[in-house]
């Protein structure tokens, strides 16, 4: 098997396995502030909150545990209320007034965005961690999310089932190793090539390719253990199988790929990024089959210093590439190991 | 003999490389913008190799380039670098021939030179203590005990008479702790030391103190409260903050692991003052300056992982029956292999006749010998602990140490003793496995038989023939004409055989696989181990006839 510890270590390298202390902190006194402060606001805005009917509960990466690092930390923690969502049929204000009780410490700072309500911390003037506080409201057993920014046209109660996606999600993730590695491969491949993207919507959204690589996933291992190079090169194949391509005279104009939530909005991930530009889709795609073609290029090679150069062009220099074993480099069959 | 021109023409073979001067047996050349020596000593050595030196810059950390700097030119004007690129003894230099040593130790340095940051901060790992040590203020090594449990944990500091200093996690007892000497504890507590391990479960961007980044409060505040991920568990996290201190300095110990292997490096904190809060508010508020020590983990268990021992031993109790030469062997053996509670009964006394084929030396003739096994063993390492009895052991003593210990080991000659308690452990359904084992009179046959009473087969069974009449044990090879031969008689009822010694150690290489097995769960059914000087068999519980007077009765398999 190739590269066997390199990606061992490169995995290593790459993830975050849990909170750090100052986001755990930061994020119970955030969770603590939203109890006790966000039942106030709304009551001045004549909307009666409980405090212990406020649900608050881990989404995204940190609950499936397949958090890579990033330059900025990124969490996302989800608050659930009661709330009549015809009566208040303004999602925005509601995401307004979450904002503005939290908005009182110069540590932080609050705004509302879409979808969610995002709490920035600053270090030296620099972002160094943001939590997304997504706004959930139950009514009639039914949840919604607050969708809209705070001064859009479009805004709506969305139906939503956050504990739902949840539940899927670690079904498929949890006690499967290998998968859970693949989606941080996949997700570090896709922070590599997208590094400079400033575009909204160009990149591909973290949970469908979360998705895509449980959809797609294909384990591979050895007598020697996990094989996370064939894993990893299979199943980024399958996911680019998955895209409907549109040629005009040769040249590709469409490239689609679509993925719905199995849960309330049931909608397509890819959706708005469809919406926003074919090019994009086409990007993604682009760059999903250079991948591939490099991994291919791994699995085949013989030499594993070769391998890993195929490997590097995907994650880039964080992947280590194991050293070239010359003709030249005589100590080859020389090596020992003393006892004593 | 590399001739210096004949280094010259290897080395201008690199395209990087470019040949600037030669100098006695150096020859100066420029890489990538700084200037190396290759340094061929004219020693006519096969086993030797050439090394290289860079010429020294400030602010040139890199790894394997040792920090000391050395004048090598003949004015002494410029002072160089020695790049380490080799690991000791791994490689047969012997083998290569001179142009392969050059173009080796040349390629070497260019794969070192091509790092990624990656990379260089993975060697840099890897030579962590190195660093760690020659920025250590204390010549003599700290020695750290400490526990297996690999979590958070107190420790103590100790210093003795001549200075040593030992930091011991709370729940090892070490057996010399209270030891005196000339009336004064050997080792005295140093209370205005507390010490606290702290296993670092994410290595990820920790870096030794090097050439001129030393370690300071920010390194071990990024350890222990890293902003961007935590590099120590969240219970550690959660020690430090309830831990609290009250004095102004304290010893931290961290642990990582770098491929594999468990490195420790220690440091004493300085802090402000004394006042009473907890140790990470301490080292948040208060630190005032770090001093590096060096220190060497000693626990037994480190000691263990170290050589590669079974885990399965690690912790077990031993009861040993019999101090005698194979007693004496085997428990030698055993206390080095993961076993370090053992009780040894014993009434004898060592003779001179006993010296060449037991453990102890002539300095303890007369002595009783499970007080000469307790000292030579205590002092193996101080975490092994002894219960000496210096009795044979009776019905009552046996069944009172079966609930003690996890092991039973009968290293005594006599059969009746062996026969006696093999049938009071069977009707008292112990248990434990224990383990009878024998030497023959001429030293050429010895046995083992493992026995766990829940199964098929006893210690009775080796006397019992087909149809259930007692007989001498029956896989003993040795002719009763011969066993007289070798039987030695010093006074009225008084014997020993002669077997010479080359039996005992055959005897207890094995007897260690056996307790190996029983530990690893490997042990399916009773199993009796015959072994000569050319061969180990083992015949499993074909022994056992099922007509057992002891255990033959009972339907077990």
């Amino acid at each position: 098997m190739k590269l066997k510890k390199q990606f061992a270590d490169f995995y290593e390298e790459i993830k975050i396995q849990d909170e750090s202390e100052d986001l755990k902190s930061k994020r119970e006194i955030l969770e603590a502030d939203i109890r006790d402060k966000f039942p106030g606001e709304m009551k001045s805005h004549g909307i009666d909150l409980k405090k212990s009917d406020i649900e608050i509960f881990d989404q995204g990466s940190y609950k499936y545990h397949t958090t890579i690092k990033s330059k900025v930390i990124d969490r996302d923690v989800a608050v659930m209320i009661p709330l009549d969502t015809e009566a208040y049929s303004d999602p925005r204000k509601i995401k307004g007034y979450l904002r503005d009780a939290l908005n009182y410490v110069s540590a932080r700072e609050v705004n509302v965005k879409e979808p969610c309500v995002n709490v920035t911390y600053y270090e030296k003037g620099e972002e160094w961690m943001h939590i997304d506080l997504p706004l959930y409201a139950k009514h009639d057993d039914e949840v919604y999310l607050a969708r809209g920014r705070e001064f859009a046209d479009k805004y709506s109660w969305e139906r939503a089932d956050p504990k739902g996606l949840n539940d899927d999600l670690c079904g498929k993730i949890n006690g499967n190793q290998q998968l859970r590695r693949v989606i941080r491969y996949i997700k570090k491949w896709k922070n590599e090539k997208y590094a400079n993207s400033t575009l909204d919507h160009e990149i591909p959204p973290s949970i469908g390719l979360t998705y895509l690589a449980c959809d797609c996933f294909a384990s591979a291992s050895t007598d020697e253990g996990d094989d996370d190079l064939t894993a990893l090169q299979q199943t980024m194949a399958n996911i680019k199988n998955k895209f409907i391509l549109t040629y005009e005279s040769d040249t590709l104009i469409k490239a689609d790929i679509s993925r719905c939530l199995p849960v309330q909005p049931y909608s397509d991930v890819f959706q708005t990024m469809k919406d926003s530009s074919d090019s994009y889709g086409i990007t993604f795609y682009n760059r999903l089959s250079t991948a591939v073609q490099y991994l291919t290029d791994a699995v085949n090679v013989e030499s594993e210093h070769d391998a890993g150069v195929y490997v590097q062009k995907v994650f880039g220099a964080k992947f280590v590439v194991p050293p070239k074993q010359t003709s030249s480099s005589s100590t080859l069959n020389k090596k020992e190991h003393s006892f004593g | 003999m590399a001739e210096i021109d004949d280094v010259v023409d290897i080395l201008n073979m690199y395209e990087e490389i470019t040949v600037t001067r030669t100098e006695e047996e150096i020859v100066f050349f420029s890489l990538y913008g700084k200037e190396y020596g290759c340094w061929y000593p004219y020693i006519e050595q096969d086993t030797s190799s050439p090394f290289i030196l860079v010429k020294n810059e400030k602010q040139y950390d890199y790894p394997h380039i040792l920090p000391t700097s050395i004048p090598i030119d003949q004015s002494k004007a410029d002072k160089y670098r020695y790049i380490c690129l080799y690991e000791t003894d791994n490689t047969i230099k012997f083998l290569q021939t001179t142009a392969e040593k050059v173009r080796d130790v040349i390629e070497r340095l260019i794969a070192l030179l091509s790092l990624s940051d990656i990379e260089k901060e993975r060697e840099f790992q890897k030579e962590f203590l190195f660093y760690w040590n020659y920025m250590a203020e204390n010549s003599t090594a700290v020695q750290l005990y400490i526990e297996q449990t690999e979590s958070f944990q107190r420790m103590n500091a100790y210093q003795n008479t001549t200075g040593k200093i030992r930091f011991v996690s709370n729940g090892i007892k070490l057996s010399d702790a209270d030891k005196k000497i000339d009336g004064k504890k050997s080792w005295n507590h140093l209370p205005q030391l507390p010490v606290f391990y702290i296993p670092i479960t994410d290595k990820r961007r920790i870096l030794p103190p090097t050439y001129d980044k030393d370690w300071t409060i920010e390194d071990i505040l990024k350890v222990i409260k890293g902003k961007e991920y935590p590099r120590i568990s969240h219970m550690s996290y959660l020690k430090l903050n309830q831990e609290r201190i009250k004095t102004d300095n304290v010893g931290l110990v961290f642990e990582m692991v770098i491929d594999e292997n468990h490195i420790n490096f220690a440091m004493i904190v300085k802090l402000k003052n004394a006042r009473n809060d907890t140790l990470l508010n301490k080292l948040e508020q208060d630190a005032v300056e770090i001093q590096i020590i060096k220190s060497k983990r000693v626990d037994y268990y480190h000691l263990c992982r170290q050589i590669g021992n079974d885990t399965s031993l690690l912790n077990k109790r031993l009861l040993l029956i019999g101090a005698g030469s194979l007693g004496s062997y085997a428990a030698k053996a055993l206390v080095k292999s993961g076993i370090k509670e053992i009780t040894i009964y014993d009434q004898d006394r060592l003779e001179d006749e006993n010296i060449f084929r037991h453990t102890s030396g002539i300095f303890w003739t007369g002595h009783k010998k499970v007080y000469t096994l307790e000292y030579e063993l205590e002092n193996i390492h101080p975490e092994i602990h002894v219960h000496a009895v210096p009795s044979n052991i009776d019905d009552d003593l046996i069944i009172k140490e079966i609930e003690k210990v996890d092991i039973i080991i009968f290293t005594v000659g006599s059969s009746d003793v062996q026969l006696h308690l093999n049938k009071l452990l069977k009707q008292s359904h112990c248990e434990k496995t224990v383990i009878y084992t024998w030497l023959e009179a001429g030293g050429t046959d010895s046995h083992i038989l493992a026995v766990d009473y829940e199964k098929r087969g006893c210690y009775q069974c080796l006397f019992t023939n087909e149809y259930g009449k007692l007989i001498n044990n029956k896989v003993n090879q040795i002719s009763d004409i011969a066993l007289d031969r070798y039987k030695i008689r010093n006074g009225c009822g008084a014997t020993r055989v002669a077997y010479g010694n080359a039996i005992l150690l055959r005897t207890v290489s094995v007897l260690l696989s056996t307790v190996q097995m029983v530990f690893d769960g490997n042990m399916s059914q009773n199993t009796l181990i015959n072994i000569t000087p050319t061969e180990v068999t083992n015949i499993g519980n074909q022994f056992a006839e099922g007509k057992c007077l002891c255990c033959g009765n009972e339907n077990l398999e």
